[in-house]
């Protein structure tokens, strides 16, 4: 029974078109029929996402893996390789990261208080946040390549790194590129996922009484930024 | 509201956290900068560790939530614990393994940990023994020319009659007891350790290695 449950909420979590239910008279149509309560439909929405987000987790456990077993075998290549990173820009981007968690959670805070500009407005500053954090990578990046400081093959450091061509760093910078390239991706789908968020508010979807994606795609967020909590120290402080 | 999962977490709290999280990413930078031996890297995971339970307990609202949501949580990261672990276990323990020269496995694989220092490590001579011109071409020439040129390390020219068969070993064995003036500490080392130069060179082959050198 509760797997029968799972799947449907799995299933139809992300879509709202259903009969009008007469529990649901602020934002009519959002129950699906098969759900007892908007509750529990909430319920069912939520643990799916903490079920994405668990895969999530797997996803980056892999690639953690692979930096601990490189680590341990090379530590004097990585603590020498960590020193092309700028550990000022990597704590700029965790506070910036930190600061746009800040936003979300506050913006879930005022939808359910039914105070929507105030969401707005919180989310804007979120998606501010999240350009913010890739620009500075944007330029962490460039920084990196003019150098010859590429993942995989091109590895070819010059112009006064030449003392960082060295047997595995090219393995060092390729876990580099590859956790923070991922962890980018998941900021850009982020930013995609409020832009749409902010305007279904706009629009006038959601209310204290149904707010479920602004929910979920806050955990989403916040997972991100746990991402780049345990990336900073171990790439940028070693 | 009534149910836990609709709690309205308070801005203070909120703010509160938000503060908590900012101050740990301070104590997380200045206690990288603090040498405490073996316990920076331990230290820096559970500042991380602690941040993300933060994080996930108020800002993902899971303190408040409907506790199925914890066990789903704690379930994955159990099984990302596992993973690590057994991982780390197995690559720890398997040896230098990657220093076999192909076609060739050796019945007795030495369990030494990649940073033992190189004179308790028991050495896995490939055979037949590599020449000193051999090992040169192999790990040395990327830094040291023969021929004058200044690469990342001094050139070999001349060194023969500048340094004796002693002086040399010891800055083969040992290369940051004395520095060659105008070179940086820590890179020969760092590179032969992960070439695994020590524990796959035979003492033998080490003398070639030397008295190829000395030739120069
Ligand atoms: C990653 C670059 C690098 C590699 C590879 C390397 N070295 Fe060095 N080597 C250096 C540097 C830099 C110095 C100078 C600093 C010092 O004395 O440690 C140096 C110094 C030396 C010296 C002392 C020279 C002098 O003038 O007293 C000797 C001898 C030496 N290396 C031998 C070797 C041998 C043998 C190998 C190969 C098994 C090797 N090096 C591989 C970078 C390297």
């Amino acid at each position: 029974m509760t797997f029968t449950w799972l799947m449907t909420s799995l299933a139809d979590a992300t879509q709202y078109r259903a009969q009008p239910s007469p529990r649901m008279s602020e934002s009519s149509g959002t129950l699906k029929h098969y759900f007892v309560s908007s509750e529990q439909q909430f319920d069912a929405a939520k643990m799916g996402m903490w079920l994405f987000l668990v895969t999530e987790v797997l996803l980056f456990s892999g690639m953690f893996v692979a930096y601990a077993v490189y680590r341990a075998w090379y530590p004097e290549v990585f603590a020498l390789s960590s020193e092309l990173l700028d550990w000022r820009l990597g704590g700029l981007n965790t506070l910036v990261l930190l600061a746009s968690s800040f936003t979300v959670a506050l913006s879930i805070h005022f939808i359910q208080k039914n105070e929507k500009e105030k969401t707005v407005v919180l989310l804007l500053l979120t998606l501010l946040c999240a350009a913010a954090f890739m620009v500075v990578k944007y330029f962490e990046y460039t920084g990196k390549w003019s150098h010859g400081i590429f993942p995989g093959a091109g590895f070819a450091p010059h112009d006064g790194y030449e003392a960082y061509n060295i047997a595995y760093a090219p393995q060092f910078f390729s876990i580099y590129f590859v956790m923070t390239g991922i962890h980018g991706v998941h900021v850009l789908v982020g930013m995609g996922i409020f832009v749409w968020i902010v305007s279904r508010v706009v629009r006038g979807h959601f209310s204290a009484a149904y707010y479920t994606p602004v929910e979920l795609a806050g955990l989403y967020w916040h997972l991100v930024d746990i991402i780049w909590i345990f990336l900073f120290p171990l790439l940028y402080l070693i | 509201m009534a149910h836990g999962s609709h709690h309205i977490i308070p801005v203070r709290t909120l703010s509160i956290v938000f503060g908590a999280l900012v101050a740990l990413t301070f104590i997380t930078v200045i206690t990288s900068r603090l040498d405490l031996g073996p316990l920076n890297v331990p230290l820096a995971l559970a500042i991380a560790g602690f941040k993300a339970i933060v994080v996930a307990a108020v800002f993902m609202a899971l303190k408040y939530d409907n506790p199925v949501n914890m066990v789903v949580v704690s379930l994955g990261v159990t099984f990302a614990v596992i993973f690590m672990a057994i991982t780390l276990s197995d690559t720890a323990l398997r040896g230098a393994l990657g220093i076999l020269p192909s076609g060739h496995i050796p019945f007795e694989v030495e369990t030494a940990a990649h940073s033992e220092p190189a004179e308790e490590a028991v050495p896995v001579a490939p055979s037949p023994p590599r020449t000193g011109q051999e090992l040169y071409d192999t790990y040395c020439g990327t830094c040291h020319s023969l021929d004058g040129t200044v690469l990342p390390g001094p050139t070999f020219q001349g060194l023969g009659s500048l340094r004796t068969r002693e002086e040399i070993m010891q800055s083969v064995l040992d290369p940051d007891t004395i520095l060659v003036e105008g070179f940086p500490g820590l890179l020969m080392l760092s590179m032969l350790n992960a070439l695994n130069f020590y524990t796959s060179t035979s003492d033998e082959e080490l003398e070639a290695l030397v008295t190829f050198i000395q030739a120069q």
